[in-house]
């Protein structure tokens, strides 16, 4: 039994599997991605060919939407709310005023700014930290070791709105008991966001750095040691550039994952146009232009543009996250 | 604009660097022991780890807890009375109901749909374009989800020409366009789908490559003796990727018992389409009751934590079993 595997080590697919287990690399799935699965179907049966209808009717269910989106996005005011998109095909009165209007002034442009400043860190903060917290619950010894690391990993099942009415009141107010101050107010909606987002992203991140590195071959960082290397020294250059693959999943991961995301922005930060990111000011655009349908798709489309980039340049990273932590959301 | 840019980049700089010197100052400082620090390097490792999840996830979902039991502004104890209006009053029961069609729903559609397109997609000359097509909607927010879905099911009075394709293909057919978002009970099942076209792309991607691990052997003999397709399918291939499917199954329960934006951006929350995590936001922020919204997030919390511990109990079970 194999599967499709990459890096270093072990056999045997990952999916899902939990902390308990022995750790094993972090496995893209789909790096021969045209080869297909045996299951006993081919293309020449009945079945075959049922299947692949119906699978292509699927695909255009699924794409036709998107293409109206597009369509509707270069339509001008009037035409978009007189009649459907596809009558755009028989009389093309086509524009890129939307796309303008949309940039400028309902800061769109800025938002996607934003938008990159909430996500860039909250990417790399958590990877900063999981990394080396990975690289001490696979090779270094310390009391409670286990526990951390079942506990941290547990948490991903609390979801953020746990979190969200204490966290509130203590990003406004500060934390203190009595009269002294454990924790002050912190003001700086980036801040807050980050903090939140790299907290709630740190589990799986841990999870999968820590299966990671502790497959590394234990050869290498036993030669390391032996040569005196320290543990810093060991980090930096070894275990650092081995992991790039697991690094690489999670960070398009969490990137993805926090620029779409729009109930943390909005709770932390709310609607602030020098600050909100993309999906808020997104969501306030259909508050308020629900009408105009032509600025919304625009609006809309641009705040794809990041996303669906990133994703088409790094499917394979992306796919092999997905696989690699599918408890997680 | 450029300003706002500089100092982001400056303050995430700055970030860094904190971050990156709680790990190496203590480093030089137990260096310099004479056993060279020994376990203590390995607290240094975690300890970030261990501030943070503490004060931000442990601590507050504790406080939480806690503040489920006091009033509005969480100064007075109020016993069990949210709790009790979070089972009983029929904003909160809602809601909950709602929730429940949504698992079902998106569940069963995109387990099945995705395990279609992952096999098919095989019958195709470049299966790994079309497992993109249904997996790309990943990539967008639900809020751009939303308003793709919005517009196809824009709706103008009966007479005047149709904007959205889903009230110009009813009209086409002779019938009489409506209002989808807003007639209830269906509605809540059109906005269902927005997340099935989202989310669906992740069940096919795993079952493609839990589907790659089934064993050849097996699909040969089977073949050998006679079994047709879909027999060879339901006696060889599903069984073997059990463990996958449970998988799939949790993370997909888990992530749509926590549905908010779609809910929130389409409608929030009116025309019968609540939710519980849209609930728990407007008790939250729009009426201030910090104790409804603590009710309402462990309610969330103790409703996911049986599924997830369902999940490592199978995953376990399948270890042991290899």
């Amino acid at each position: 039994m194999s599967a499709v595997e990459l890096t270093p080590t072990t056999g045997g697919h990952l999916v899902g599997k939990l902390p308990d287990e022995e750790p094993r690399g972090v496995e893209l799935v789909e790096s021969a991605p045209d080869h297909r699965a045996n299951v006993g179907l081919r293309r020449s049966t009945t079945t075959g060919r049922v299947l692949r209808v119906v699978t292509a009717g699927l695909i255009l269910l699924w794409l036709i939407p998107s293409l109206g989106l597009l369509v509707t996005s270069f339509r001008t005011a009037d035409d978009a709310r007189q009649n459907g998109w596809w009558n755009a095909f028989r009389d093309p009165n086509l524009t890129f005023e939307n796309y303008r209007t949309v940039l400028g002034a309902s800061g769109l442009g800025r938002a996607v700014m934003n938008s990159l400043l909430i996500a860039v860190p909250s990417t790399v903060f958590p990877l900063m930290i999981a990394v080396f917290a990975g690289y001490a619950f696979s090779w270094m010894h310390f009391r409670y070791r286990e526990l951390i690391f079942a506990t941290t990993v547990a948490l991903m099942v609390v979801p953020v709105q746990m979190a969200l009415v204490p966290l509130l009141s203590a990003f406004s107010r500060g934390v203190s008991l009595g009269e002294i101050t454990v924790l002050p107010s912190i003001d700086h909606p980036l801040l807050r966001l980050w903090l939140v987002n790299t907290a709630y992203g740190l589990p799986l991140a841990t999870y999968l750095m820590r299966n990671y590195i502790g497959s590394l071959p234990a050869e290498i960082i036993a030669a390391a040691r032996v040569d005196g290397a320290s543990a810093l020294a060991i980090f930096w250059r070894i275990v650092l550039p081995l992991s790039k693959p697991a690094i690489a999943s999670f960070a398009i991961f969490q990137f993805l994952f926090v620029y779409n995301d729009y109930l943390v922005a909005v709770t932390f930060v709310g609607l602030n146009k020098d600050t909100a990111p993309v999906t808020v000011i997104l969501a306030d655009l259909v508050g308020s232009r629900g009408e105009n349908a032509h600025l919304l798709t625009a609006a809309a489309w641009v705040s794809m543009v990041v996303p669906l980039a990133v994703f088409f340049a790094f499917q394979r990273q992306f796919v092999s996250g997905l696989t690699a932590g599918a408890v997680k959301s | 604009m450029l300003n706002a840019a500089v100092n982001g980049v400056l303050a995430a700089l700055a970030a860094a660097l904190v971050l990156l010197l709680c790990y190496l100052v203590p480093n030089v400082l137990i260096a310099r022991r004479r056993n060279g620090g020994g376990h203590l390097q390995g607290w240094i490792f975690v300890g970030p780890l261990v501030v943070i999840m503490a004060l931000l996830v442990v601590a507050p979902t504790i406080r939480t807890a806690y503040l489920s039991f006091f009033d509005k502004t969480g100064d007075e104890f109020v016993g069990l009375s949210n709790w009790s209006w979070a089972v009983t009053s029929e904003t909160a029961r809602s809601a909950l109901r709602n929730n429940a069609l949504w698992v079902v729903g998106v569940t069963a559609f995109t387990m099945t749909i995705g395990f279609i397109v992952a096999l098919g997609s095989d019958m195709f000359k470049r299966p790994s374009f079309v497992r993109a097509a249904i997996f790309a909607p990943m990539a967008i927010s639900a809020v751009g989800a939303t308003i793709i879905w919005q517009l196809v099911y824009a709706f103008r009075p009966a007479g005047s020409s149709q904007v959205g394709l889903l009230n110009e293909l009813v009209v086409l057919a002779g019938r009489e366009p409506r209002a989808w978002l807003v007639n209830e009970p269906t509605n809540t099942w059109f906005l269902i789908w927005i997340m099935i076209w989202m989310w669906t792309g992740f069940a096919t991607v795993v079952f493609s490559a839990a589907l790659r691990t089934v064993p050849a052997d097996q699909i040969e003999a089977a073949q050998l003796d006679g079994a047709k397709p879909l027999q060879t399918l339901w006696y060889i291939v599903l069984p073997a990727i059990r463990t996958t499917t449970t998988v799939i199954l949790v993370a997909t329960v888990v992530t749509v018992l926590k549905v908010f934006d779609i809910v929130r951006v389409a409608t929030n929350g009116q025309f019968g389409t609540n939710v519980l995590a849209n609930e728990m936001i407007n008790q939250a922020i729009s009426r201030r009751d910090t104790g409804r919204a603590s009710a309402l997030a462990i309610l969330l919390l103790v409703i996911i934590v049986p599924f997830m511990a369902y999940n490592a109990y199978r995953i376990r079970q399948d270890r042991l079993a290899s």
